[in-house]
C-alpha cells in the first residue's frame, strides 16, 4: 500500500524533466544481454560492433542503451593519462597555442589507446559512445564541462575538467555520464575497478546539475533559472549512490552550514524508490573521531524524505548521509554558541 | 471555279500529306531512338561498378578504416596499405561508409567512374578533459 501511494505521488513529481522513468515502459533486458554479448568486440571494426550491439532492438532508446552498456562495461578509466592531462592543462592555462597542440597531441595518444588497450579518460568515453551512436543514427553531443566529486579541490576548478554525453531520444534530450556510471578510479592504488551504476543512464537533470555544470548553459536541460557556477561550487558534496536513490536534493543547498548549539540542520531528499527508515544513518565526523548514529527526527511521506539532527557540541563536523552501506551526501556543519 | 476548288483541294490534301509524312517521320525516329535512349539509362544505373581503392590520413599514411555499404551489413576494411575492394559490386547512388575510430566517419555516394576511389579521411579534434568517479568519503581540510 506503501508502495501504491509512493507510486502516485512519483507519477504527480517526475515527469517534469527528461529521465530515465520516461522509459518505464520498454524493458532493456534484451539490448542489456546485446552489450554483454558483445564483451570481447574490439574497437577496429565499429560497423560489425554496432550492427552486433543493436541488433533486433526496436526502439531508439534500447539501441542507445546497448551501445551506452557497453561502454560503461568494456572501457576503463586511464589515471595515469588523466593525471599527465590534468599537469599540462594546468600548465598551459594561459597559453592557448600550446594547449592545442598538447590536445591535438593527446588526441592522438587517446584514441589509439583506446583501439589497442580499451582504456580512456571522461571525453573518450563520451566521444566513443557519440561515434557509435552516430553509425546507429542517434544524434547525440559531446558536453564539456566542470564535474565535482568528494575529492575535487574547489579552489582549482578554475577550468573545465570533465565531459558527459547528452543523446537525443524520440525528440527529447537527456543526460548521462558514462565515465562514473563505468566504475570507481583509486587515486592511491592506481586501480580502476568496474563498477556500472545505472544512476548515470538518462539522469534527472535536477540532481545532475548538483555535481555537474556545463559549459553551454543549454545543456543543464532545465527549464527556468538554472544554478550559478558559485552555487555549483557551493553545493553539497553527493556520491554515485545518490544516483541510484535520489531525484532531487532539494536540502541543505550548500555544503557549509553553520548553526548555534542546539540547533538543528534539516535535510530534505526527493526519493526514486521507497526506503525503509532503519536503513538511513548519518556518520558524524570531528576531525578526531567519527560516530554513525541515527538522525534525531526522520519523515519520510511518499517520495520526501525529511532528516533533522540536533548538534549539542560545539565543533566542526563532516556530515555524510548513508542509506545502508551506500553513501548518499556529504555536507559540513560548524556549530558556535 | 469548279477547277479552282479541285486545284484548292488538291493543294490541301498534299499538304495533308506532307503533314502526316512529317508527323510519321517523328513518330519512327522517336520509336526507334527511344528505345535505345532508355536502354542507356537502364545500363547506366544499373551497372554494377566494381569498386577498389584506397584510403589515407591527412597526413597521406594509411589508414585500416572500415568501409560499409549504408542501410546493409555489407562492408570491409581497408588493408595495412590502406587499399580496399570492395566484396559486393555496387550501383549508381549506393553510399559507401568510412569509418575508423579518431577519425571523421564520411560517406560516399557511387557514381558511374566510382571505380578508383581514393579516401582521405581527417582526425577527429576532441577537447580532452577527465574527472573520474571516486567513492572516497568527503574529508574535511579544517578537520
Amino acid at each position: 500500500m506503501i508502495n501504491f501511494w509512493f507510486l502516485i505521488s512519483f507519477i504527480f513529481v517526475c515527469p517534469i524533466f527528461a529521465q530515465q522513468s520516461d522509459f518505464s515502459h520498454i524493458d532493456f533486458s534484451q539490448a542489456d544481454r546485446n552489450a554483454q554479448s558483445c564483451k570481447n568486440e574490439k574497437l577496429n571494426n565499429l560497423p560489425k560492433l554496432i550492427n552486433k550491439l543493436t541488433d533486433g532492438l526496436p526502439t531508439e532508446a534500447e539501441r542507445f542503451r546497448a551501445i551506452y552498456l557497453w561502454v560503461c562495461t568494456n572501457i576503463s578509466n586511464d589515471y595515469n593519462l588523466y593525471l599527465k592531462n590534468k599537469r599540462k592543462r594546468r600548465k598551459f592555462k594561459n597559453d592557448s597555442l600550446k594547449l592545442s597542440h598538447w590536445n591535438s597531441q593527446l588526441n592522438k595518444v587517446i584514441f589509439h589507446k583506446l583501439l589497442k588497450n580499451k582504456k580512456t579518460i571522461c571525453s573518450g568515453y563520451a566521444y566513443l559512445i557519440k561515434k557509435l551512436a552516430d553509425l546507429a543514427n542517434l544524434n547525440s553531443e559531446i558536453i564539456n564541462g566542470y564535474g565535482r566529486t568528494s575529492t575535487t579541490n574547489i579552489d582549482e576548478l578554475n577550468s573545465p575538467n570533465h565531459s558527459w554525453i547528452a543523446i537525443e531520444l524520440n525528440g527529447k534530450w537527456y543526460l548521462c555520464d558514462p565515465t562514473w556510471a563505468s566504475g570507481i578510479q583509486n587515486a592511491s592504488t592506481l586501480q580502476f575497478t568496474f563498477q556500472y551504476n545505472d544512476g548515470y543512464f538518462l539522469s534527472n537533470p535536477e540532481l545532475f546539475a548538483v555535481n555537474h555544470f556545463p559549459i553551454e548553459k543549454k545543456w543543464f536541460l532545465l527549464e527556468g533559472n538554472t544554478s550559478t557556477f558559485n552555487d555549483f561550487l557551493e553545493a553539497p558534496v553527493i556520491y554515485g549512490k545518490a544516483y541510484e536513490n535520489l531525484l532531487t536534493l532539494p536540502s541543505p543547498k550548500k555544503m557549509h552550514q553553520t548553526i548555534a548549539k542546539h540547533e538543528k540542520v534539516a535535510i530534505k531528499f526527493v526519493l526514486q524508490k521507497p526506503i525503509v527508515q532503519k536503513e538511513i544513518s548519518l556518520l558524524i565526523d570531528n576531525g578526531h573521531k567519527n560516530k554513525k548514529t541515527k538522525p534525531t527526527y526522520t519523515s519520510i511521506k511518499g517520495h520526501t524524505l525529511t532528516l533533522e539532527h540536533q548538534f549539542n557540541s560545539n565543533g566542526f563536523y563532516d556530515v555524510h548521509v548513508y542509506f545502508g552501506e551506500g553513501l548518499i551526501s556529504t555536507f559540513t556543519v560548524k556549530v558556535e554558541h | 471555279m469548279r477547277t479552282n476548288k479541285i486545284l484548292i483541294q488538291n493543294r490541301f490534301s498534299l499538304k495533308l500529306k506532307n503533314l502526316i509524312g512529317l508527323i510519321g517521320f517523328f513518330i519512327i525516329v522517336f520509336l526507334v531512338s527511344n528505345p535505345i535512349h532508355a536502354q542507356t539509362d537502364l545500363a547506366s544505373t544499373n551497372q554494377d561498378i566494381m569498386v577498389e581503392g584506397v584510403v589515407n590520413d591527412e597526413l597521406g599514411k594509411p589508414l585500416e578504416a572500415n568501409i560499409t555499404l549504408k542501410g546493409t551489413k555489407v562492408g570491409t576494411f581497408a588493408s595495412e596499405d590502406g587499399t580496399f575492394t570492395f566484396p559486393k559490386e555496387l550501383k549508381q547512388n549506393d553510399i559507401l561508409i568510412f569509418s575508423h575510430l579518431g577519425f571523421n566517419t564520411i560517406e560516399i555516394t557511387i557514381v558511374e567512374n566510382s571505380k578508383f576511389l581514393e579516401v582521405t579521411m581527417s582526425s577527429d579534434v576532441v577537447e580532452m578533459l577527465g574527472a573520474p568517479q571516486v567513492d572516497k568519503p568527503y574529508k574535511s581540510k579544517s578537520n
